[in-house]
């Protein structure tokens, strides 16, 4: 009988490596337009040129993703981010880290720089 | 200052946030604050004997949040204020001139006879002090008594 689903008695303790991973987990994209696509890239980077507004799809509870932003301009997150700790510095490179905790719903965000 | 009109409430800030949610999205690093609804607040010129400010409001003229200014309204009577006014003179007054009663305590005491420069100090407090009463109650408006400015003393 073919195998249909993965059970625990087929995936030992300890086995999922990085490598089985989805792209969604470990791939890097260079935002080209303005939607964040949490299911295709775990950082999303960006260099803005001018004011942007970000949007965010397919996000879901749990999920935890990285933009890596700069550009001394106005950068707008959906108005169901809330930014918990830190503020954004377009003269160098922010690491805006964003938790998902309730879906499309909620989402909170803390921002920070490289320490100089 | 700068204020915004938000959720039906005007909120002041010292500067532009650092992070501003509205229905449009929580914006960073806002640089153009009049695109998201931030404007400078101004304080009017006012006179703060006769006059108080209201709640900030909006001044679509102007594009500025300001305060209207608003003659107060007095609950004592010309009189009343003038006899609290002369009051407040009078014991400030007496206590520049305690600062020298002490001489006359040493006079009493010990007939240490007191400078002359003390006398005419106390002589001259007394005049002023008569003239400022005789000014006070030449006054014939509530905000002029609300007005007049008290001599302070170091």
């Amino acid at each position: 009988m073919a195998l249909t689903k993965v059970t625990s008695a087929v995936l030992n303790d300890d086995a999922v490596s990085y490598d089985k991973l989805g792209a969604e987990f470990t791939t890097a994209a260079a935002l080209s337009a303005s939607d964040v696509d949490f299911s295709t890239a775990q950082v999303f980077t960006k260099t803005l040129t001018a004011n942007d507004t970000l949007t965010f799809s397919n996000v879901s509870t749990g999920m935890v993703k990285d933009l890596v932003i700069a550009g001394e301009f106005t950068l707008t997150l959906p108005a169901s981010v809330k930014v918990i700790s830190g503020t954004y510095d377009g003269t160098v490179s922010n690491l805006i880290q964003i938790v998902a905790t309730n879906g499309a719903t909620e989402q909170w965000a803390s921002i920070s720089q490289e320490a100089v | 200052m700068i204020a915004i009109q938000h959720e039906g409430t005007i909120k002041k800030f010292t500067a532009l946030p650092k992070v501003w949610t509205d229905e449009n999205g929580t914006h960073l690093n806002i640089t153009d604050g009049a695109s998201f609804g931030f404007y400078p607040v101004v304080t009017p010129t006012y006179n703060n004997a006769t006059q108080s400010l209201g709640d900030i409001v909006w001044d679509a003229d102007a594009s500025v949040f300001t305060y209207p200014v608003i003659d107060k309204v007095w609950t004592q009577t010309l009189e009343e204020m003038k006899a609290a006014k002369i009051a407040t003179l009078k014991d400030s007054y007496n206590r520049e001139l305690s600062k020298t009663d002490w001489y006359y305590i040493r006079l009493t005491a010990l007939s240490t006879a007191v400078p002359q420069d003390i006398i005419d100090e106390r002589a001259q407090l007394n005049t002023d002090c008569d003239t400022h009463e005789t000014a006070i109650n030449a006054l014939t408006t509530q905000a002029e008594v609300a007005e007049y400015q008290l001599p302070s003393f170091i």
